[in-house]
């Protein structure tokens, strides 16, 4: 497989022409074509800048008019990539133009619409409030626009509030409306720079009565993003002033502040005190599966938990989250902690497992086992269960889950096994070992066995290991005592079957892999038919062709199968059920 | 060919196997067979004494003695064992004692009869003793493999009635004897083509002897590649074929019956000895041991396993009510002890085997059910441990609600390799009613439970057919008067299903259903085999032929003694 990126291939051709002169300029856009060659310039950053300085000189002295450009038809014709590029650089000079309120409000919302709901899509927002700094008076006209009602002012309303900072107009729209004007004011709060801690405290005190319950839920949500805008911005407030907007929007919850709440959880966290996080973990405990936004906000929020003092309190929400009855969601919908899960620090990983092994939490500890399925190969757990102070049924329990769900990792399952053997009486030793026998030796005989063979002969679990080992020697004579007997063989009819479905099989997984990849889809792909290498050229600037050479490498993922998956596959995959779904009796 | 019967003939062991086959070959040369070898008994020296037309057309008779593979030294002399002792005893013995009276007028010639070759190094000592030893009225042949060969070839295998195209199927079979089922399709033909003529009394008793013959020949070769596979299958289609020659001699001309009677227990013979051959020597040894004969399989695929090992255990069941046949019906009292230990361990291995083996707690094809019920009936033969036979079946039905709630590897109709290795080909409850829409397995498993008192299992199994299997047609089969014809010779379209079984939780209903309709259908009771008391013939068919097991096999064993009288 040959590949090479469209973009590097579109950029060597953008990097081969030069900065048009301003007679070209004005041609494309009397031409009509200025807008097709505005979404291509993604050159060089110094280039760039001095094609911008060129177009927005034109604009401004009346050559040429950008804002126009910028309409739904235009637009729709262009592809993500080029319609960003094109964005990108509206943003950047939409502040320097010079242009009536309406045109550029106009040109923004065009470009906001167009985007989506692309987390880039707001970008043209802050390009109308950096122009609305540098036209304060054009500003007012908005702000003016729409205390009347005007309703393209009314949506850039909280921009053109932080034009200078207007405090006492956001807190006018925030008390005295009660339409969207007023949610810009609250926004607006939010953003402002307030000049004094007086003033901070005063937006605060109208943001804190639209967060208690009661109230819209849109407006709960906005007032709660606003007040922790707020509280960043003086020192004097306390992490307790954090604890109380967490605690009062936790009330009665509407979808829009549990969105909110995991914002904050996501983005403000090092505000937050432990008691807030559990509050905030708690509240969200109310979130709705299909509520994928806030889903990917709580997931944002539990990966960057990890590793902090608070990362206990994530753990303990998704045990939590995953065990609610009826409940939809699993490790799957949090895919970057389940990603810094299943690669970070192996013992956080080794007490998650514990954790829903124990409360027999079905949702996670499959969630975890699909993800160490999914994960590259990674070393067995070398820790003890001692500091889990485990009764002697909780530590057999335990061995008996890790079997059930990390039984296709069966390294993995041997290591928890053997940090049960480190710390329990004989009993339980007598117990585990027989488990480490059959199913694991049982079904194993590569690699879980020659990690068995290297516990020395100091560790605690060392003499259960070898029991379990010699038990496997004996069996793996038994089974090879009957030698060859071609009477049992299947046919070469049979074998040939076989061989076809495996073929097909594998074709479809290959198919399969290839849909999910996410490199399919940036990649040219290339089947090379011959060769070992492969040889292509780029086109640079100026004419020039560039040799790529690529090495072809192989790529490969063993994997050894349960042997009873042949011989007992009914027996295995019952053993394996009940060791899955089983409960500890209270 | 000859080179072909050469090596086989010099593979031929001198016990049960040499002199099992020179009577059939003496007899379709002309030659009347006077003494045939018998175990326990004083042969002096003789292993077949015959009399026919020698070489000069005068009507002599011949005295064998046999020896496997090659004359040796060693063979020739210095144990009592040797041909050179046995020569003497026939000189000294026999032939002043037991030659019947009305040859003693005749000429001798003591054969020295062996399959392969005689060695140089002995050659001069067998010219000098016979020189010595001949005279006007005794003299001495050899007859050596090459001899053999040649005479098997102008006789039994002769081209006028083992035509050249059949050879070449017969040849086939031999050269693709490692790969069974080839081999087994290519016998199979010579098989039928040999029989499906129209054939007198005597063309019968020839085509058994044929059949016997090339049996043999496979047989050898098998056992030499250490594959006895397709010699196996192919003696139950030799069995069931001669049976099917025999059966409208029952009770009539009395040579041809005696001819026929006798080359089918020839095959009967055989047939235990192939299966012995495999059974005893191959697997039986292993079954004690976990997993060992599962992993022999050699395959990645499960269904592989499924598949061997309850075609295994219906081998096993089936030698061993063969055996069982055998010591009811000819009680060779040197033999008999012998024989019901080897029952006695083919019942107590597949048990072993069964508890090693976990895949054969649940089939794959519900047609299996014929493997699992011929083991029944040989536990029930063999007294074998009622608790066992009720732990399998129990463990069956949990497997069997397992499977079909969580769309596993559940029972199902479907028969091709194809279907199988997909099963279940989807995970939906639409493919499940379809791939279980009939079932032989359940009320044969619901009718031993309902016998063993299992009410637990049997309450699944009414569950089950009350909810997932509410679609499924219990069924048993039964032969009808089409049977008799059809039955021995491989066709399926005949018989009688017996449908719609009552399954409930004490499982009496069912009971009393089967008896009834047992009692009913006469047919079954009509069958030659049946009417002979070679009963196993009709289940060697069932297994062949992939026929569910009668009912009237079994019913009686699970009714208490008054009922099932009259069955």
């Amino acid at each position: 497989l040959g590949s090479d990126t469209e973009t590097a291939q579109e950029n060597a051709v953008a990097a081969s022409s030069s900065i048009p002169s301003a007679k070209t300029l004005i041609a494309q856009y009397n031409a009509g074509k200025l807008i097709d060659d505005l979404s291509r310039r993604h050159g060089a950053s110094d280039e760039k800048d001095q094609y911008e300085q060129r177009c927005v000189a034109l604009h401004n002295t009346g050559r040429i008019n950008l804002l126009r450009l910028i309409s739904g038809a235009a637009l729709a014709q262009l592809n993500s990539h080029r319609f960003f590029t094109l964005q990108h650089f509206y943003c950047n000079t939409i502040p320097k133009l010079n242009a009536s309120a309406r045109d550029v409000m106009s040109c923004c919302r065009a470009l906001i619409d167009k985007a989506g709901n692309d987390g880039a899509a707001g970008l043209p927002n802050l390009a109308f409030r950096d122009w609305c700094r540098a036209n304060p008076k054009k500003a007012m006209s908005v702000i003016g626009a729409a205390r009347t009602g005007d309703e393209l002012a009314r949506r850039f309303l909280g921009f053109a509030l932080q034009a200078r900072d207007y405090v006492k107009v956001a807190l006018d729209f925030a008390k005295n409306y009660a339409d969207d004007r007023r949610l810009s004011g609250i926004f607006a709060l939010g953003q402002i720079k307030h000049a004094t801690l007086a003033s901070a405290r005063e937006a605060m005190s109208v943001l804190q009565i639209y967060i208690s319950s009661g109230q819209d839920d849109h407006l709960r949500a906005s007032a709660l993003r606003a007040a922790f805008e707020v509280l960043k911005q003086f020192v004097e407030f306390t992490p307790d002033d954090a604890a109380n907007l967490v605690k009062t929007a936790g009330d009665d919850p509407g979808p829009q502040t549990l969105l909110a709440l995991s914002d904050i959880l996501w983005l403000d966290h090092a505000r937050l005190s432990d008691e807030a996080v559990r509050t905030a973990f708690d509240t969200l405990l109310k979130v709705d599966p299909a509520h994928t936004r806030t889903i990917h906000n709580i997931d944002m929020a539990l990966h960057q938990l990890l590793g902090t003092p608070h990362e206990v309190r994530a753990l303990d929400f998704i045990s939590e989250l995953l065990s609610i009855p009826g409940g939809t969601l699993t490790v799957e919908n949090f895919q970057s902690f389940g990603h810094e899960i299943a690669h970070g620090d192996p013992l956080r990983l080794y007490r998650l497992l514990m954790q829903a092994f124990l409360a027999a939490n079905l949702r996670l500890s499959s969630g975890l086992a699909d993800l160490l399925m999914g994960a590259e190969e990674r070393a067995p757990f070398d820790t003890s269960a001692a500091p889990l102070n485990l009764t002697s049924d909780q530590q057999i329990f335990v061995c008996r889950k890790a079997i059930g769900f990390l039984f296709l990792k069966p390294m993995l399952a041997c290591s928890i096994l053997l940090s049960v053997l480190r710390a329990c009486d004989s009993d339980v030793a007598h117990a585990v070992r027989e488990l480490l026998f059959d199913p694991l030796l049982v079904n194993y005989g590569g690699e879980a066995k020659d990690y068995l063979k290297t516990i020395a002969a100091g560790d605690a679990a060392h003499a259960a290991v070898q029991w379990a080992l010699d038990r496997e020697k004996e069996h793996s004579d038994g089974l090879r005592a009957a030698g060859t007997t071609k009477e049992l063989h299947p046919s070469e009819y049979q074998r040939d079957i076989q061989r076809r479905r495996a073929q097909d099989e594998m074709r479809e997984v290959q198919k399969h892999a290839q849909s999910k990849s996410i490199w399919m889809n940036l990649v040219r792909h290339s089947v090379l038919l011959y060769g070992r290498r492969s040889l292509l050229y780029v086109q640079e600037t100026g004419n020039r062709r560039r040799a790529v050479e690529m090495d072809l490498k192989p790529i490969g993922v063993a994997l050894e199968m349960p042997r009873l998956e042949t011989i007992d596959p009914v027996g295995l995959d019952y053993k394996l059920r009940v060791f899955r779904v089983e409960r500890l009796k209270r | 060919m000859k080179v072909l019967i050469r090596d086989y003939l010099a593979s031929l062991k001198e016990r049960e196997e040499l002199d099992a086959i020179l009577p059939d070959l003496l007899s379709e040369l002309g030659f009347t067979v006077f003494s045939r070898p018998k175990r326990g008994t004083t042969q002096h020296g003789v292993d077949v004494g015959a009399v026919g037309r020698d070489e000069d057309g005068e009507h002599k008779v011949f005295l064998f003695s046999l020896k496997q593979g090659d004359l040796t030294r060693q063979d020739w002399d210095g144990t009592t064992q040797s041909l050179r002792s046995s020569l003497n005893e026939i000189r000294d013995v026999y032939i002043r004692t037991r030659i019947p009276k009305r040859y003693h007028e005749l000429k001798v010639v003591i054969c020295l009869c062996f399959g392969g070759d005689m060695q140089e190094q002995v050659r001069g000592s067998v010219k000098g003793y016979t020189d010595e030893n001949t005279t006007d009225r005794i003299s001495f042949d050899e007859w050596n493999g090459d001899k053999l060969a040649g005479l098997l070839i102008q006789g039994v295998l002769r081209e006028e009635i083992l035509p050249k195209r059949l050879r070449s199927h017969f040849q086939k079979a031999i050269a693709m004897v490692d790969e069974p089922d080839i081999a087994y399709q290519h016998f199979s033909i010579l098989v039928r083509r040999l029989t499906e003529r129209e054939l007198d009394g005597k063309g019968r008793v020839r085509v058994a002897r044929q059949l016997y013959i090339c049996l043999w020949i496979l047989f050898v070769w098998a056992r030499d590649i250490d594959n006895v596979d397709a010699a196996h299958r192919a003696s139950e289609l030799v069995l069931l074929h001669t049976w099917n020659l025999l059966r409208p001699y029952i009770g009539t001309r009395k040579g041809i019956i005696k001819a026929l009677t006798t080359v089918l227990h020839h095959v009967i013979e055989l047939h235990i000895a192939i299966a012995t051959a495999m059974l005893e020597r191959k697997i039986l040894p292993h079954a004690g041991t976990r997993h060992t004969v599962s992993i022999a399989v050699q395959t990645s695929v499960s269904i592989d396993v499924n598949l061997r090992l309850f075609d295994i255990l219906g081998r096993i069941s089936l030698t061993g009510l063969w055996l069982h046949w055998l010591i009811d019906n000819h009680p060779d009292a040197t033999l008999l002890a012998a024989k019901r230990e080897q029952l006695g361990q083919l019942g107590a291995r597949g048990f072993q085997l069964i508890q090693n083996n976990p895949c054969l707690f649940l089939p794959i094809e519900d047609q299996q059910a014929i493997e699992i019920c011929l083991f029944l009936i040989l536990a029930a033969h063999t007294q074998g441990s009622q608790h066992a036979v009720r732990s399998w079946l129990h463990e069956m039905v949990e497997r069997l609600r397992f499977t079909l709630q969580t769309h596993g590897r559940y029972p199902c109709i479907y028969t091709d390799y194809r279907d199988l290795i997909e099963h279940p080909r989807a995970r939906t409850d639409e493919y499940r009613k379809e791939a279980t829409a009939g079932s032989i397995l359940i009320p044969l498993i619901a009718a031993w439970l309902a016998a063993l008192q299992d009410a637990e299992a049997l309450k699944v199994l009414t569950e089950l057919k009350s909810s997932l299997l509410s679609h499924c047609t219990l069924q048993l089969w039964m032969p009808d008067e089409s049977s008799e014809d059809l039955l021995y010779v491989g066709r399926t379209d005949h018989g009688i299903a017996l449908t719609d079984m009552p399954l409930t939780e004490s499982g009496v209903e069912l009971l009393e259903t089967i008896k009834e309709a047992c009692e009913k259908v006469g047919s079954f009771v009509k069958l030659s085999a049946h009417r002979t008391r070679y009963w196993p013939i009709i289940l060697t068919a069932c297994r062949h032929y992939r026929l569910p097991v009668p009912p009237q096999f079994w019913i009686q064993l699970l009714l208490p003694a008054d009922e099932s009288r009259g069955i």
